[in-house]
């Protein structure tokens, strides 16, 4: 190849580089990170996690879009995760050079157990894909005595009851047994 | 008070029916056992929906109208089985014969039974209350299940005694009158059991609403959940009231059917 081809190759290289957006040319500039790193709840309680996805190229991504998922890196059993959000991708759009997108997940756990949630960004034009570090969630079973406050109205409307039962059983028991004596002999007749 | 110096009310047929009636279900201890049954079931059921709500793996909401619809369905299950075996377990039992030959329309038997057995459902609504509201204070809607409690409650009981009554009256078989009218219950309550959509067609709205079980069901549903208007909501309450009103007169005109007959 002569030295004008390699210079036209070259150029030829420069200017697909320069048009082409940021994921297809440098996949290694763009980063995605989860907070926080460790949650600790309680079974049936919420918490959010932010997704961050940071362009650290000087160009700007193809449209992308944040996606999590949750396992239980224990267990081959799989984890649902629309049990715990109802929106599991978030549209986050072309990310300019420099500059960073966050989207916020509410979360709630419906079972306890240690899990794993890690989040993604990708494009449907290209078939790169960035994978964030996992938050390790750690959700506590709780036992709660009285929940919603009902445990007296739940006790007290069959103890209630129970006891007017009891004391009609006795009352007509008594009536059937005790109070139909036989009259005896009149003395002195 | 009249010239027997007994009291205008206390002397109608239909009241001696009704308070002789109402001995016999309470001290009997028939509807205090019965009672008990449904308040050891409401409380298992308000616990459970509690918990649920609590670790919020339930809508708040959700487990109040669970709680307020398994109460009047119960509550009306047990009002309309006591009113079903009210005429038919008299003539089972052999002491219709005795209760013809007293000096009583058998109207007035009709409607005294019948009215002794409506206590069964206002007995249910009375101890389902504090379940309703206790479980209601976390949402704030406390107020709104009660005023479903008492507005549904009522008027899907009273319907569905009056059928009871009316199956009683009419059929020679005790059996006979409680399948039909635990049947019927089965039948009215599964449209309010249909996938959401189902019941959100053309069809299945119409459906829903002119059955008085699944429109009181679903008012509770709309009210307590949906957090819908009462205002926005009365067409649901259209086909309880006119079923009571109806199923009533039924059950009254259903007296004049009500004969010795044998046991079949």
């Amino acid at each position: 190849m002569s030295k004008a081809s390699h210079g036209l190759v070259g150029a030829l290289i420069a200017l697909i580089a320069t048009a082409s957006p940021a994921l297809e040319q440098t996949p290694g500039g763009i980063e995605i990170t989860i907070e926080p790193s460790q949650v600790n709840v309680n079974l049936g309680q919420s918490f959010e996690i932010q997704v961050t996805v940071s362009n650290g190229t000087d160009q700007p991504t193809v449209p992308l879009v944040a996606h999590i998922d949750i396992t239980d890196p224990t267990s081959t059993s799989s984890v649902d995760p629309e049990d715990w959000t109802s929106t599991l991708t978030k549209d986050i759009g072309a990310i300019p050079p420099g500059e960073s997108r966050t989207s916020t997940w509410p979360l709630q756990p419906i079972s306890a157990g240690e899990y794993s949630v890690y989040a993604v960004a990708l494009s449907s034009s290209t078939p790169a894909v960035f994978v964030s570090t996992a938050t390790t969630v750690t959700v506590a079973t709780t036992r709660t005595l009285n929940p919603e406050g009902v445990l007296p109205v739940v006790i007290a409307g069959p103890v209630l009851v129970g006891t007017l039962l009891a004391l009609v059983l006795r009352r007509s028991k008594g009536s059937r047994y005790g109070r139909r004596s036989v009259p005896g002999p009149v003395r002195g007749a | 008070m009249t010239a027997d110096g007994t009291s205008g009310l206390a002397s109608r047929p239909w009241a001696i029916v009704a308070a002789h009636e109402l001995r016999s279900l309470w001290l009997s201890a028939k509807g205090l056992t019965v009672l008990f049954g449904y308040t050891v079931l409401l409380s298992a059921m308000t616990y459970l929906a509690a918990t649920n709500s609590e670790l919020n793996l339930l809508d708040a909401r959700e487990s109040i109208a669970i709680i307020v619809q398994v109460a009047i369905g119960l509550g009306t299950l047990a009002a309309l089985v006591v009113s079903a075996d009210a005429i038919s377990g008299e003539r089972e039992r052999d002491s219709l014969e005795a209760l013809l030959l007293t000096p009583v329309p058998r109207r007035d038997l009709v409607i005294g039974k019948m009215l002794a057995a409506s206590t069964m459902w206002l007995a249910s609504i009375i101890v389902a209350l504090p379940y309703a509201y206790s479980i209601a204070q976390g949402p704030a809607v406390g107020a709104d299940a009660v005023l479903v409690l008492i507005t549904v409650g009522p008027l899907v009981g009273a319907a569905l005694t009056a059928l009871g009554m009316a199956f009683s009256a009419v059929s020679l078989s005790n059996r006979v009158s409680l399948a039909a009218s635990i049947g019927i219950l089965l039948v009215l309550a599964a449209p309010s059991q249909l996938p959401a959509i189902a019941s959100r067609g053309a069809l299945g709205s119409i459906l829903v609403t002119i059955n008085p079980v699944s429109a009181g069901l679903k008012l509770a549903n709309t009210i307590l959940i949906d957090q819908k208007t009462w205002a926005s909501q009365w067409t649901l309450i259209v086909s309880p009231v006119v079923a009571a009103i109806l199923l009533t007169v039924v059950a009254v005109l259903a007296s004049r059917r009500v004969r010795l007959g044998g046991s079949r």
